[in-house]
Order: structure tokens, then C-alpha cells, then sequence
């Protein structure tokens, strides 16, 4: 016969233990409606931040901090349409809520070594992140925010101080601001000054160092090592390594005397290229006498501008602050109208104040002429320079207004010839400086 | 012609043991019964009288599951206060960022288009049984299923992503996600789903639904 | 198993689509139930599945060649093979992952090429009853294991996806292409198999 076979019968292994199989997408569709519901119900509030660039920021990884705690994160980052800038949405945590208003800033931080607070490590993984600083307050929430250039400060954790530099150097964003191997405040931000010569720095200064800066302070960028020889000790000092090779170092010395006190805002310092160009430069013992200068130029006058220098054989010895320029039709030439500031300080000497011997100096042909500083820039500055052919017998006079202001006698920027220097006049100077 | 519908019927009485290749006659069961192969002891067919009622309902439940596997993170990291995590989706997209097409293509096909086609096929084939309609369709349907089991590898992927978790226990911290565990009842769900619901079984449930059409 | 029907010496084959039994018969077979074509004239028995199989224990060479991990750490940057990885994992004290591994990327794919190998070379080979099911059986066993290689492609791509973090990365490396095209060929070549190659035996001339 055939040889099929017949299976063997058994018991089914499924077990009947739900009274019907429905139970299963029943609970599946109840669970993970639940899971859904708190996930959603768990997310913060979406933010946008506008900011300049985005500046190594990665969309879902970078993160938002508040506090050195993250409180966010960056989910998309788009090009702004309507501006220069770039877009950052974010997802924050549910309870910022109370911080995001009208006092909430938002900065991009790099990674670094140094600054306090954030250890290196945790940087160097996470990259850059957006930092924040918020005020609480319960109403007048915000979603969308401008982003600041450059981090903010809470006004009362420490100053700003600006610095002037002729040129860059090892300093960067970052560099720190040492005292004694301490650290006590960082640049903030470098850029071009408004006449294009020099290199403008804001630094900040923690607060509780703020003491140690007065109008006497300056400052010079640190090199690697610095060795000295001084009454015949070699005296070898080390810069902290590891900071320095990513970023530099500024130091600076102060002298402390109870007539300087602590230096006002606006007070521009000059960053020196070492500490002997820092040592060699003279600060005025006594404070610093500014008086207002006006001089009236005529004929190319178009590079001079706000915060133009005055200056003295390559000292700067002041700035323009205003410049009004108008077509004169006698003349046929452009007039300006610049108005100043001179330190005549800074021709004092051991007899006579520095208004006295500027007054001398001015009877002896000392004039105000227009240099180019900068081809490129277009940018001019004004020389005190002599007349070589002074008119011996129609002497110029510094003319000096009720309210002390200067009027510079000025010449021709194609004009007259020019004496570099009179030596009997530049010793008398120099002398004066040197002391 | 009535001979060769004849044959086909003898021949649907008959079964072959896919396992060893031995012949068996198909006998009715009762209920809660199963068959196995007299060779190699290898389940052939089974009667529990639910198989509609289990693939749809299963099927569905799969969806579900599938689809919260695919939204939340399998793995959760933290290295140094920085956090990351990982899902199927984030997983594919890193693939055709790094350039390689080729495998994230077959990943994508291997974990999320053939696992979902496989559960729609159980679904809608369940619901055109119930409904008696679609005699051509269903059987498209059927042998679309047929082709497309054996290349699913959801339980493949559940144990890489153990292996993957031991590989990074010895220098992250590790939580694992919710999909992570909504993955491992789809894999469980799969497994009953597709051993223990035979393509036979099917195909003798569309023969009696069409029973009077055919 | 040879049945004796209405006629004498009619072959009964089992469809893959449907499990239906058919009729065995020269030339084309399409199976009475769902109209699949079970398989192709015998004379092209085996040789899809020879290609494939060539093909894939090809693409296993570079497969464990190249790096099939990158491993990025600050600067510095390391590179595992499937081998390896294994090695790694073994010293650094992960015994089981290390073993889950090896069998899954080295020892199945391997043994898959010996199993298909051998039953390639006895599909015309006369055989008795024992073998006949054993091949069988292995053939069974070869389909379900097949896709378990797999393991080692879908870690590459979970760490790729995971560590991607600003100084550490993981990247996938070349050997992950070519191994999921191994596995996937091998996969093939069993699917491919003209299983009636198993059935002549000894009454076949």
C-alpha cells in the first residue's frame, strides 16, 4: 500500500492565556500612547537664537549652557534670510521656563583650556556650546533671542578696560590676563581701530582684581621665558606652558600710589609688544593734563577723521575728536575744521608745564600739518612738525581761548619746507622725557 | 481538465516536512492540536481555531511597536558630561553620511521596509480573509509574504545591539532607550508571529474562505 | 521520498511559496496552488547557487581584510578588522561578546561555505535515504542560521551612528560593504538551491 504517512497528533503549545488576543494591541496602543504623551509633555520650550555664525556649533549635538549645567540643546541651525546671520533652534529643558525673558543673553563659547569652571576634557568632547546668563522672572517669557558677539558679563562681576597695540602678536580671543601666575581677567574681543593703524582689545577683569589696574598700569604680552640679568643674577621666570602655547599671556605691572585711583572706563592702555618696550615707556608721574585743540586745515583733508592721532616725532601725543568739513568758494578748497585733544603733559619738564613750553615751542615755528598715515586707508594723522623758514619777524602765537581751548597754527601739507627736528629744541624735549 | 483538479485536490491533502522532506497525509485536527513530522519531530500545521483573530491582532500590535521602536533612542551615552544617543532612523542616516551607500540601503530595506511589509502583508491579508473578499489579491498578498520572510532580521539586530552595548560598557556609561525594549517585544512578538503561524495554514484558510468561489 | 500515485515513480516536490506538495516533471515547474515557479529544468539545477556561493566566499577576503571599524580618538586613530574586533573584545575581558562575535562573523559564514559546498558537490552523487534527509536538514538548518552574520554589520553601524562626538568618532570601514554583499549572497545561494538536487539516489541512473 501507500506509504504516506499520517502525522502524529499533539497537544498545541500556545497557550490560551488571554481570554482573547485582543488584549495585546489593546495594552500595546495604551502603553505607548502613554510613553508618547510624557515624552512630548516632557519637552521644553523651542527657542530661536540669532547669531552672527554659527562658529563650530553642530545641530542635535551642541548644547546650551546655563550655569555650566546644560539646559539645552540645538536641534536645527539655518541660514537667517533676512540678515547676515544664521538661525539656532533649540530645544530647552522644561524647567528654563522662568529664564527665558527680556534679561536672557546667549554667547557661543569654544572650546578652551583655562578659564575657570569648565575643565578641558569636557570641552575638547562636546565642542562648542552656547552659554547663558538669565535673570529669573515668572512673566513676559521669550522664544526668540539675539545673540551677543562677545560673552556677556554681569556688570558687577568684574570691568572692561580697553587696549591699543600696534600690532597682534601671540594675543588672541581668550588670551589670558595673568598677575603673579594668576588669572585674573581674559581678552574679550580684538579688532582693527576705527582709524585702521592699530589693533583695539577689550579685556575683562574680574572683579575682585579690578584694584590692581590704575592709570600707571602696563600691560605687555608675556613671552615663553624671560631671562634677565640684573645686578649680576640671572633671573629666569616661566610663563604657565600650557595655557601659554594655546593662547598667549599678558601680564602687567602697576605701581600703587594713593594719587591713582582706580582708572576710569574710558582710559585707552597700550598693550606693549614685551616688558622692556613696556619699561622703556614713560608714564607721567604727575596726572595728565588734556587740553582741548582746535586746527583749521584746508585742501586734501579728506583722511581725517574721529580718533586721527596727534602726534609728536612718532609719539601720540593726542586725537581728533571732531572734524567738520565744508567747501569754502573764496579759497576753492575744502576746509576742516578739526577739534582735539592734546596732552600737554606730556611736554612738561622739570621748569615750565607742557602748556608753557607748547606756547615756546609754537613761537620757535612749531606747526600742525596733515601726514598721511596709510595709503590705503586713506587715513590721516597730525604731525607737529617746525617751519624751517620761520618768520622771525611775524612771530605765530599759540592763541588761547577764554575757556582754554588751543588754536594750533597749521601749514600747508605742500607748502613750506620742513625741519625734521631742531636739534636745541628736540634735546630740550628729549631731556625732558628721558628723566 | 476535471483529472488535473481532481490530482490537485489529492495533492492538497498531502504535506511534506520542510524539515527532512518526508511526506505526510493532512488530517483534520481538533482543536488545540498540532501536527508534528514522524521523521524529525518538526511542527507541520496546527488548529487552534484563532489564526485569524492572532495574525490581525498581532499584526497590528507589531505596528505599533515597530513604530515606537523606530522614534526613541535604543542606546543612551554619557562620556564626560556630554551626552549622545542612537536611533534606528539616526543610525541609517550616519550610514549615507559616511558614504556608504550600499550598506545603508540594505539596512534600511532589512530593518524598516521589510519588517513593516511583513506586518502590513499579515494585517491586510487577516482583514481581507474576514471580510471574504480579494480572491486574486490574497494571493498575491501571500506569495509577496512568503518571498519576504526570509529576510527579516529584527532578532539579528536585537543581539547586535547587546554586542554593541558590551563594546562601549568598558569606557561610557550606557542607558538603554525605549526602543530598546519595545524592540525586544517586537522581537518576541515576530518570532511567535512568523515560526508559529505556517504560510500553509494561510493558504488552507484563504482555500476554505474561498471554498465556494473555488 | 518516491510515491507511488496513480502512476508509478511520480516525484512529489514541496513548493517554498505555499508548502503545497506538487508533482515533479521535466522542465519548468510551476506550483499548482500560487503559480510560482518552484524550478527551473534540472540541467540548471545547481548553477545559480554555485554563483553565488563562489561569489560571496569572494567578497569574504577583503571582507576581513579591511577595517571594518575606524576608531577616532583626538588624533589618535585605530582601525579593527572583524578578527580583530574579536581579539579585542577577548582581551579585554568581554569573553562571551567575543565569542558571540567570532561565531557569528567568522565561524557561521565559513561553515556556510563548507555546508553548501558539500551540498552542491553531492547533489548528483548517489545517495541513500540517511543522506538524503540529512541534506535536508542541513540545507534547513543553513537557511535559518544565514542571516545571524549580520550581527557584526548592524554593530558597525549602531557605533557609527552613536559616537560621533566632537574629538571621538566611530566610522564604518570598508569591509562592512563587502560583507553585508557575503551575507547576503550566501543567503541567496541557499534560497536559490533546487532542493530535488538531494533527491537522486541511487534508483536514478
Amino acid at each position: 500500500m501507500s506509504e504516506i504517512k499520517e502525522p502524529l497528533v499533539e497537544s498545541s503549545n500556545r497557550f490560551n492565556l488571554l481570554t482573547s488576543i485582543w488584549i495585546v494591541p489593546i495594552i500595546a496602543f495604551f502603553v505607548s500612547f502613554a510613553l508618547l504623551y510624557r515624552h512630548y509633555s516632557a519637552l521644553g520650550p523651542k527657542i530661536e537664537i540669532v547669531l552672527p555664525n554659527s562658529d563650530g556649533l553642530e545641530a542635535g549635538q551642541s548644547v546650551i549652557k546655563f550655569r555650566n549645567l546644560a539646559v539645552g540643546k540645538i536641534l536645527k541651525i539655518h541660514i537667517q534670510k533676512e540678515g547676515k546671520g544664521v538661525i539656532v533652534v533649540a530645544r530647552m529643558n522644561k524647567d528654563t521656563e522662568e529664564f527665558l525673558n527680556e534679561s536672557t543673553k546667549f554667547w557661543i563659547v569654544k572650546p578652551r583650556v583655562g578659564y575657570s569652571g569648565v575643565s578641558g576634557l569636557d570641552t575638547l568632547i562636546s565642542g562648542s556650546y552656547i552659554a547663558m546668563y538669565a535673570k529669573r522672572q515668572s512673566s513676559n517669557t521669550k522664544r526668540k533671542f539675539i545673540g551677543e558677539m562677545q560673552p556677556y558679563r554681569d556688570k558687577d562681576s568684574g570691568i572692561k578696560i580697553h587696549m591699543i597695540s600696534s600690532k597682534l602678536s601671540t594675543v588672541k580671543v581668550g588670551t589670558p590676563i595673568n598677575y603673579k601666575n594668576i588669572q585674573i581677567g581674559e581678552i574679550e574681543r580684538i579688532s582693527l581701530s576705527p582709524n585702521g593703524k592699530n589693533i583695539a582689545l577689550t579685556a575683562f577683569i574680574k572683579k575682585r582684581y579690578k584694584k590692581l589696574i590704575n592709570d600707571t598700569t602696563k600691560f605687555w604680552v608675556q613671552s615663553l621665558a624671560s631671562i634677565k640679568l640684573q645686578d649680576n643674577r640671572l633671573d629666569i621666570k616661566f610663563t604657565p606652558v600650557i595655557s601659554y602655547l594655546a593662547f598667549g599671556g599678558i601680564t602687567f605691572e602697576t605701581k600703587f600710589d594713593k594719587n591713582y585711583p582706580l582708572s576710569p572706563k574710558k582710559h585707552i592702555f597700550h598693550l606693549y609688544d614685551s616688558s622692556s618696550d613696556a619699561k622703556k615707556q614713560v608714564e607721567s608721574l604727575k596726572s595728565k593734563v588734556v587740553k582741548k585743540v582746535i586746527f583749521k586745515f584746508a585742501g586734501r583733508v579728506s583722511g581725517l577723521r574721529k580718533d586721527s592721532s596727534i602726534r609728536y616725532q612718532g609719539f601720540n601725543v593726542g586725537a581728533i575728536k571732531n572734524v567738520d568739513i565744508h567747501y569754502d568758494s573764496l579759497t576753492h578748497k575744502m576746509n576742516a575744521k578739526a577739534i582735539g585733544e592734546i596732552e600737554t603733559s606730556f611736554f612738561d619738564d622739570a621748569n615750565k608745564s607742557g602748556l608753557e613750553n607748547i606756547k615756546k615751542a609754537v613761537e620757535d615755528g612749531m606747526r600742525a600739518k596733515l601726514v598721511s598715515s596709510n595709503p590705503i586707508f586713506d587715513s590721516l594723522y597730525v604731525d607737529l612738525v617746525f617751519l624751517k623758514d620761520a618768520n622771525s619777524s611775524k612771530k605765530t602765537m599759540l592763541k588761547i581761548s577764554k575757556d582754554g581751548t588751543l588754536y594750533f597754527p597749521v601749514i600747508d601739507s605742500n607748502g613750506s619746507e620742513l625741519i625734521g627736528s631742531i636739534s636745541a629744541l628736540t634735546n630740550r624735549l628729549d631731556q625732558t622725557l628721558i628723566s | 481538465m476535471a483529472k488535473d483538479s481532481n490530482i490537485n485536490n489529492e495533492l492538497d491533502k498531502l504535506i511534506i516536512c520542510p524539515n527532512c522532506n518526508t511526506l505526510h497525509k493532512k488530517i483534520d485536527l481538533p482543536k488545540g492540536k498540532s501536527a508534528k513530522c514522524q521523521n524529525c519531530g518538526v511542527e507541520l500545521y496546527r488548529n487552534d481555531g484563532k489564526i485569524l483573530n492572532h495574525s490581525l491582532a498581532l499584526g497590528i500590535t507589531g505596528i505599533i511597536l515597530f513604530i515606537l521602536s523606530n522614534l526613541f533612542p535604543l542606546i543612551k551615552i554619557e562620556f564626560f558630561g556630554h551626552q549622545q544617543f542612537v536611533t534606528i532612523p539616526i543610525m541609517i542616516e550616519s550610514m549615507y553620511e559616511g558614504g556608504f551607500y550600499l550598506v545603508a540601503t540594505i539596512i534600511l530595506l532589512i530593518l524598516i521596509f521589510i519588517p513593516m511589509s511583513i506586518l502590513l502583508l499579515y494585517i491586510a491579508f487577516s482583514i481581507l480573509m474576514l471580510l471574504r473578499k480579494g480572491k486574486a489579491l490574497s494571493k498575491d498578498l501571500l506569495i509577496m509574504l512568503s518571498k519576504l520572510l526570509p529576510w527579516n532580521m529584527t532578532e539579528v539586530f536585537l543581539l547586535s545591539i547587546l554586542v554593541a552595548v558590551t563594546k562601549l560598557s568598558s569606557y561610557v556609561e550606557i542607558k538603554m532607550g525605549i526602543s530598546f525594549w519595545s524592540l525586544a517585544v517586537f522581537v518576541l512578538l515576530d518570532v511567535y508571529l512568523i515560526k508559529h503561524i505556517h504560510i500553509g495554514e494561510l493558504w488552507d484558510l484563504r482555500y476554505r474562505v474561498f471554498h465556494a468561489k473555488k | 521520498m518516491q510515491k507511488n500515485r496513480q502512476n508509478s515513480n511520480t516525484k512529489l516536490i514541496r513548493c517554498p511559496v505555499c508548502e503545497a506538495v506538487n508533482i515533479d516533471k521535466p522542465g519548468d515547474i510551476y506550483c499548482h496552488r500560487c503559480q510560482s515557479r518552484i524550478y527551473r529544468d534540472i540541467k540548471y539545477g545547481t548553477t545559480k547557487a554555485w554563483a553565488y556561493l563562489l561569489s560571496a566566499m569572494a567578497l569574504y577576503l577583503p571582507a576581513n581584510i579591511f577595517p571594518i571599524m575606524l576608531n577616532q580618538k583626538f588624533s589618535f586613530h585605530d582601525s579593527n578588522t572583524i578578527i580583530g574586533g574579536v581579539i579585542t573584545l577577548w582581551h579585554d575581558g568581554s569573553y562571551l561578546v567575543s565569542l558571540v562575535v567570532f561565531v557569528a562573523s567568522v565561524v557561521i559564514p565559513i561553515l556556510k561555505f563548507i555546508v553548501l559546498i558539500y551540498l552542491l558537490i553531492n547533489a548528483n552523487r548517489k545517495k541513500d535515504k540517511y543522506t538524503k534527509r540529512n541534506l535536508h536538514k542541513l540545507h534547513k538548518m543553513t537557511e535559518i542560521v544565514g542571516s545571524w552574520s549580520m550581527v557584526d554589520v548592524f554593530v558597525v553601524a549602531l557605533l557609527a551612528g552613536l559616537v560621533h562626538m566632537n574629538n571621538i568618532k566611530i566610522i564604518a570601514g570598508p569591509a562592512s560593504t563587502t560583507f553585508v554583499l557575503m551575507v547576503i549572497f550566501t543567503m541567496m545561494s541557499a534560497l536559490s538551491l533546487d532542493t530535488r538536487i538531494f533527491e537522486k539516489g541511487r534508483e536514478d541512473v
